[in-house]
């Protein structure tokens, strides 16, 4: 059985982890190391290796601290040269090019964000569970034949987005940005309705966005739609 | 003799398809918003509007039915499937500002999917010149002059910004070489203020950032470039050198930016501005919702092969392998 869980969503940190029961991995490092060791009870030794989607700062603040703490770091080319990682723990992941570490199998997937070579993530392990990590893509190209665990990005609603631009709280220039950059929540439940869910255990809702997100009112809806269990990272 | 007249009678009563959409045009307006008044030369605007869109919808349903089954729309682009309540609030604002689709740059018109309303949103995108229009209509300084320039490697450029020795911001530009000025480096563009040349105003904008202007979806038939082959309705996975129209593409970037900079006076905004800005933003919704239509969710993806003991490898094995050495 999978085992996801979120520490920090959203804007400002992320940093979550997935585990089988055999190996945790951890998935965005985007709070402080001292502040992630402090969240994950001081349990770094307990990560096999590491995910990260994309360069921005709220998931990659804390990479260099994890690859001093002796930690893999799988992403792609992009963020490398972003970053300006370098070294034996740094390993470049392509899209559609999947690898296996320890018990997980792990299928990278080109995400649609305002950043170099972003990834989403498609995870397997032994027992053929599959979990799905997307975020800061405002939409996933792909449909998947099977799905356990779902974390994806549920960052605004349309309605609230013009509300809030209609008076001023937002700036069309972060309009047009979030638009294509970020997913809003119809277009997750366009991809979650797409897709086959019935062997989906849980539905994570992640970086959802401060001012122009309704997270009741999205668990909501998007448990009306599914049926499954739903949490908001 | 009396038979050929009532032919002619008929066929002068008949109303053209311009005609019948000014009509709709007027109609939808004045039922959403009240009693609408068009002079003779809005009218004569709004019937190009007719024939641009007309053309764009032709268009449009000719590479929708390029399109295989299964990318498809089921819906085809006709008038009979066109948003007409915004299309006619769109036309008059557009028309009132005096956009005339039938000049070049000035507006152009594309539709867009709404799938809430499983019809087509023509949407307005406004050309170099449209901007220019809107700037000098709305403009709350609008400058005599606004001179735009791409400056050439061979060129010589020389920028004096406002200080204690210059009383206004101006530069010197020579051509060197008329017939071979070099690669592009950059460009500028210079407000112009003919009585009061304290308010000139000079820009100056590396080749870095013309490029980042360039949208992401550019087009290689104007900014240059490479665009995938076709056949049979297929990608070839072959790429076809293209040359575009860089130059000029690079010079309209910094016109728009010169007439983008001039700032609106709210006094002057009244409801066919904000209705035009309301439409900008309509536009990049619909194309974030486009390309969303187009690609999400479309192919499927999974782990191959069963993930079994013998494939696994242990954190740490491939580090023999990936040997850059040590960096900390």
């Amino acid at each position: 059985m999978i085992t996801f869980n979120a520490y920090a969503s959203g804007s400002n940190a992320n940093l979550y982890t997935a585990y089988d029961g055999q190996t945790k991995v951890l998935v965005e490092m985007g709070l402080p190391i001292k502040e992630i060791k402090k969240v994950l009870g001081f349990g770094l030794s307990e990560i096999s290796f590491a995910l990260l989607t994309h360069s921005h700062a709220d998931h990659s603040r804390a990479v260099k601290d994890i690859l001093k703490a002796g930690i893999d770091v799988y992403t792609s080319q992009g963020t490398i040269d972003a970053l300006g990682l370098s070294g034996h723990r740094v390993h470049v992941s392509q899209a559609k090019k999947q690898f296996t570490i320890g018990s997980w199998t792990v299928m990278p997937l080109d995400s649609q964000h305002d950043a170099p070579e972003p990834l989403s993530f498609l995870m397997a392990n032994q027992k053929g569970e599959r979990l799905l990590f997307a975020t800061d893509t405002f939409y996933i190209k792909y449909r998947f034949k099977r799905l356990d665990v779902i974390a994806v990005e549920c960052n605004y609603s349309m309605d609230i987005l013009r509300e809030n631009m209609a008076t001023g709280l937002v700036a069309p220039e972060l309009k047009n940005r979030l638009l294509k950059s970020h997913m809003s929540l119809e277009t997750c439940k366009e991809f979650l309705k797409a897709n086959d869910l019935s062997r989906v255990q849980e539905i994570w809702l992640i970086h959802m966005s401060d001012g122009n997100a309704d997270a009741d009112r999205f668990k909501r809806e998007i448990q009306a739609l599914t049926g499954k269990f739903v949490t908001i990272a | 003799m009396t038979e050929p007249k009532k032919d002619n009678q008929l066929t002068k009563n008949e109303p053209s398809m311009s005609e019948r959409f000014m009509n709709k045009v007027v109609s939808e307006f004045s039922t959403g918003v009240g009693e609408v008044a068009l002079t003779e030369f809005q009218k004569r605007l709004a019937q190009n509007y007719f024939i641009a869109i007309d053309a764009a919808l032709k268009t449009a349903e000719e590479k929708r039915l390029k399109k295989s089954d299964r990318y498809r729309d089921a819906v085809p682009v006709i008038w009979a499937n066109v948003n007409m309540e915004l299309l006619a609030r769109a036309v008059v604002s557009a028309a009132r500002i005096g956009l005339d689709p039938a000049q070049c740059n000035h507006v152009s018109m594309m539709p867009f999917k709404n799938n809430a309303l499983a019809k087509y949103d023509i949407v307005f995108i406004e050309g170099y010149r449209g901007k220019e229009m809107k700037a000098k209509k709305y403009g709350l300084d609008v400058p005599d002059h606004v001179i735009v320039e791409l400056v050439y490697s061979s060129d010589k450029f020389k920028s004096f910004k406002r200080d204690r020795n210059n009383k206004y911001e101006t530069y010197e530009f020579e051509v060197t070489n008329d017939f071979d000025r070099g690669n592009i480096v950059g460009g500028f563009y210079y407000h112009l203020y003919i009585d009061k040349p304290e308010k000139n105003k000079l820009v100056v904008f590396t080749i870095k950032d013309i490029e980042k202007r360039k949208p992401s979806y550019a087009a290689p038939e104007f900014w240059g470039g490479e665009k995938d082959v076709w056949k049979d309705g297929r990608k070839t996975g072959e790429k076809q050198k293209v040359d575009g129209w860089y130059e000029k593409m690079c010079w309209k970037t910094i016109y728009r930016a010169a007439y983008q900079d001039i700032t609106i006076d709210s006094q002057k905004i009244d409801d066919d501005y904000m209705r035009l800005k309301a439409m900008e933003e309509t536009m990049a919704e619909a194309k974030a919702a486009q390309e969303i239509a187009e690609n999400a969710n479309s192919e499927v993806i999974d782990i191959e092969g069963e993930v079994t003991e013998d494939q696994e490898e242990e954190p740490g094995q491939h580090d023999a392998a990936d040997t850059d050495g040590p960096d900390f």
